[in-house]
């Protein structure tokens, strides 16, 4: 099949203004993931007394799935965007709600919901929807003045924080806290504003601290590593170590049998023991090279909401990555967050699909005219002085 | 109104992108780091035991006769995590394996965190096929070398015996392992090294081990020992002490009753030291040709008495001295001699520092505390010192030979004479004599050791067993010296019975004349031969 840029398809608008360099990123990520995920899945199954291959194929079945989802959410409008986003974002805090009463605890946390005998845990799915609504409603707070989108954007923001925490997941509260931080200050809200917030989150943190055993114990042992259970994070790094730059060679890693979280939040260590911390460097280029790649391409974006929605998904992508990597690394305490496409996981998958499907959606070059409509529809509710902005 | 300028947007996200870079770069350098302190050494950590084999060199007699092998066994472990039912895997194991450590087995395999437990080390192939044919999950075989004696039950003192893992723990076995002549193997090869020649000789060791049992049925005996030497070379061509215990069976090594009689115990040994008391007065000078010993009265020495076994009361020449066995003649030379000479005489016989062969060190020779009057005439007729039987066979072919001779269990012997000239060629001539006299002189108490054509010589001893008390309540140690062919000495034999009873056999009599000597005499007569040795008709010394 030839495309023609004079061929006025979807398809070949999607080809000409999708960022092709981004997307064949994403799926040799996809791609290395699923071949990285080799190196522990089969120990841990083996292990946990489930067929060798037992992850493995359900990974590949995930990766598989997560294409079409990918490709099929990058071709959505902005509007379209907004929409599914805001449905996606109610549907998931609808099901963490409910999760919080009916569903199972496991490893001390309730985040997953059985929906026709699959796990699902919603709030992997509830993070890019939410990023999304954040962008636009920061985006607009910043420029309406007369709409109530702040208070709106914090109380998305509380409301998905609270969820998350009653859960309790504070590593996904931590990271949704970042990005909405970063887009706050990405929107051009006053400096006096986030130091109000600031001393709020201090205080909540503090509060978190003080009531919740769990946030506790995992803090404290951070600080203090002698005081608690800090076996599986001294596990990780010493196989780092004693990977070395080179590694020990595929399967010669003893990490995996040790760990049982070895295919999901320390996937990196295993890769490390076995591939060695360059072949770690190189995976962390390649997510290096989606998240910048991503960043400058928004940079010009005249559509402030296209602009801050790409920051935010590729802030999103790469903190959850620097916190899975800093926890395997020994920088930063007990996470429980997943690696971006290499951990094993559904949820997580899908999740990371949306986010990159929607990553590809906003940083799509839009021609100068669609951008003018767009741009003269938002106009109506703008005003003028905006509108010479949106052109720039 | 809210910063909405593009100035504002690009310095913010300048701010944010040069954050996110500093994360980035903060995590890369980690890793690096972590990298770097790393080495790509492997360290392994082992899950299971590593099985390494011990592999042993076979043992051979001195003619290639195979003494000791390795065979490889089905040994039967188990992976506790891999069994499913572990009252099942005991219960039906027991019913195949009788005897088997069911208490202990059931507490291994309750342990999930190994992965190898060992049920029973070494198994014939046809229990292995039994225990397979359970069809128990998380049992397995692998080989291993075990040890096997073809011909062990006649020399289990000097084979000795291995531990469970095939190591040597005891007897030659044990030098195999001090030597270093054994292989560490991953698989159950045998080893490919040269087997190890004892200087043992298979038939004279079967010959002298049912000699020696026909002796304890005979006379009712407590025990029994005996040994051949070559004293040329000082090779031990059999080794033997009643009750013993098959090669390899540990367990029986540890009843005290059969305790290695020639290397690992020493007894006081009685007349046969006149041997070294004439050699000794002889070298010395005391013995005048026309001088006698008064032998018509016991020898009063302080509040001790010294009496002779069969007195004669008379006046003895030291040719009959010997002949008789006369103790007073013998301390009367000793005295003679004195003490100083006396202890230098037995250091250079090497009967004072103790003994060591390939089968470990000798026991200690116990002496007096201090070389007295007294105890240089109690010496002189084998009481007060005790040796090991084996120290005391060496110093005898010393003697007859004139050089020192050092017991060797290999052969070819790793030292023949040792030493220089250990006494003057006539001392020993003169010994010669002596022995050959004591055997064929009617009047001598070897006289029963004698075997046509072989020329034997001898020396009897027939020592109180000491007791709680004193002596007299446990019998005496009979045993004989024996020398031959005497005029050019071939071999030595030192043949000891503990505690023979008065019977139809020795006579109603249980002095080594009538008990150690006859058995000598069938022995040598039955071994020669084996020895390759003709006997010589014609007449004597």
């Amino acid at each position: 099949m030839r495309l023609s840029r004079t061929d006025r398809s979807l398809l070949a608008q999607w080809w000409f203004t999708v960022d092709r360099q981004l997307c064949a990123a994403i799926l040799i990520l996809i791609a290395v993931g699923f071949m990285l995920s080799l190196a522990a899945s089969p120990a841990v199954a083996q292990h946990k007394g489930l067929g060798t291959l037992y992850f493995v194929k359900r990974h590949a079945i995930f990766a598989i799935a997560a294409i079409p989802v990918l490709l099929a959410i990058s071709f959505l409008q902005p509007a379209q965007i907004r929409r599914v986003s805001l449905i996606l974002f109610v549907t998931m805090l609808a099901l963490m709600t409910y999760v919080l009463w009916t569903g199972p605890e496991i490893n001390g946390a309730r985040r997953w919901v059985f929906i026709a005998g699959q796990q699902l845990q919603p709030s992997e799915l509830m993070k890019p929807a939410f990023v999304i609504l954040s962008a636009w409603l920061l985006t607009q707070s910043a420029h309406r003045p007369d709409m109530p989108a702040l208070p709106l954007a914090l109380g998305l923001y509380l409301i998905s924080a609270v969820a998350l925490v009653l859960q309790p997941d504070i590593g996904q509260t931590t990271l949704i806290t970042l990005v909405w931080a970063a887009l706050f200050f990405l929107t051009g809200q006053p400096l006096r504003r986030m130091a109000i917030l600031a001393a709020a989150a201090t205080v909540a943190i503090g509060t978190a601290y003080a009531t919740l055993p769990h946030v506790q114990s995992r803090i404290d042992r951070f600080l203090n590593p002698a005081a608690g259970d800090t076996y599986q994070m001294d596990r990780a790094r010493q196989s780092i170590i004693e990977g070395g730059l080179f590694g020990r060679g595929p399967g010669e890693g003893q990490l995996k049998m040790a760990l049982p979280d070895a295919h999901t939040d320390y996937v990196l260590a295993v890769i490390a023991e076995e591939y060695g911390t360059l072949a770690c460097l190189a995976l962390i280029g390649l997510f290096g090279f989606i998240v910048f790649r991503a960043l400058s391409r928004s940079w010009n974006q005249p559509d402030l909401f296209l602009r801050h929605a790409a920051m935010g998904l590729s802030l999103l992508f790469a903190i959850q990555m620097l916190i899975n990597v800093g926890v395997s690394a020994g920088l930063l305490p007990s996470k429980g967050m997943t690696l971006p496409f290499v951990s094993y996981g559904g949820s997580s998958m899908m999740g990371v699909a949306v986010s990159m499907g929607l990553l590809l959606a906003v940083t799509r070059r839009r021609p100068v005219q669609v951008a003018r409509q767009e741009a003269d529809a938002i106009d109506d509710l703008r005003g003028p002085d905006c509108n010479a902005m949106a052109v720039n | 109104m809210i910063a909405t300028r593009p100035r504002t947007h690009r310095r913010r996200g300048l701010a944010v992108v040069t954050l996110l870079l500093a994360a980035f770069l903060t995590v890369g350098i980690q890793l690096t780091r972590l990298g770097l302190k790393g080495t790509t050494a492997i360290r392994s950590d082992p899950v299971e035991t590593v099985t390494r084999n011990v592999a042993r060199p076979d043992i051979i007699d001195r003619n290639g006769r195979l003494l000791a092998t390795d065979i490889a066994l089905p040994s039967l472990f188990a992976d506790p995590r891999r069994v499913l039912d572990k009252d099942e895997v005991v219960e039906k194991l027991a019913g195949v394996l009788p005897g088997i450590d069911q208490r202990g087995l059931l507490s291994g395999l309750n342990d999930k965190t190994r992965r190898f437990v060992w049920i029973k080390r070494g198994m014939t192939p046809a229990e292995a096929a039994k225990v397979h044919d359970l069809g128990l999950p998380g049992l397995s075989f692998r080989d291993e070398l075990r040890r096997v004696y073809p011909a062990g039950e006649d020399a289990g003192h000097v084979l000795g015996f291995v531990d469970v893992d095939n190591r040597g723990a005891g007897g030659i076995e044990r030098y195999i392992d001090a030597q270093n002549l054994f292989d560490l193997t991953d698989g159950a090869g045998r080893s490919d090294r040269p087997p190890l020649a004892l200087s043992l000789d298979l038939a004279v060791q079967h010959s002298l081990h049912a000699e020696l049992e026909q002796a304890i049925g005979d006379y009712h005996a407590a025990a029994a020992a005996g040994l051949v030497l070559d004293v040329q070379t000082g090779e031990v061509l059999a080794d033997v002490s009643l009750p013993d215990y098959a090669a390899g069976n540990a367990a029986a090594s540890l009843e005290s009753n059969r305790l290695d009689r020639i290397e690992g115990g020493t007894f006081e040994l009685g007349s046969v030291f006149k041997t070294i008391t004439l050699a000794m007065a002889e070298d010395a000078g005391v013995l005048k040709p026309d001088k006698t010993y008064d032998t018509s009265l016991p020898l009063q020495v302080g509040a001790f008495s010294i009496d002779d076994f069969h007195p004669t009361r008379r006046q003895l020449t030291a040719e009959e001295v010997f002949l008789h066995s006369s103790n007073i003649g013998a301390a009367m030379m000793a005295e003679d001699v004195g003490e100083t000479r006396m202890h230098a005489f037995f250091d250079r016989l090497g009967l004072t520092t103790p003994l060591t062969t390939e089968l470990g060190r000798a026991a200690l020779p116990q002496l007096p505390q201090r070389w007295g009057k007294l105890s240089t005439m109690t010496m002189s007729y084998g009481h007060g010192i005790a040796v090991a039987p084996l120290q005391f066979a060496a110093a005898a072919a010393g003697l007859v030979l004139g050089g020192r001779v050092q017991p060797t269990f290999l052969k070819p012997a790793s030292s023949a004479k040792a030493g220089g000239a250990l006494v003057a060629a006539t001392t020993g001539d003169f010994l010669r004599l002596l022995m050959r006299h004591n055997v064929t002189n009617p009047e001598g108490t070897g006289k029963r050791a004698a075997v046509p054509g072989y020329d034997v010589g001898g020396k009897t001893g027939t020592a109180d067993i000491p007791g709680k008390g004193g002596y007299g309540h446990q019998g005496v140690l009979s045993s004989f010296l024996a020398v031959w062919p005497i005029r050019q000495p071939r071999y030595l034999s030192y043949i000891m019975i503990w505690a023979p009873q008065a019977t139809e056999a020795d006579k109603g009599q249980t002095a080594a004349g009538l008990t150690a000597a006859p058995v000598t005499a069938r022995v040598i007569s039955r071994i020669s031969p084996l020895l390759g040795l003709a006997p010589v008709f014609g007449d004597g010394l």
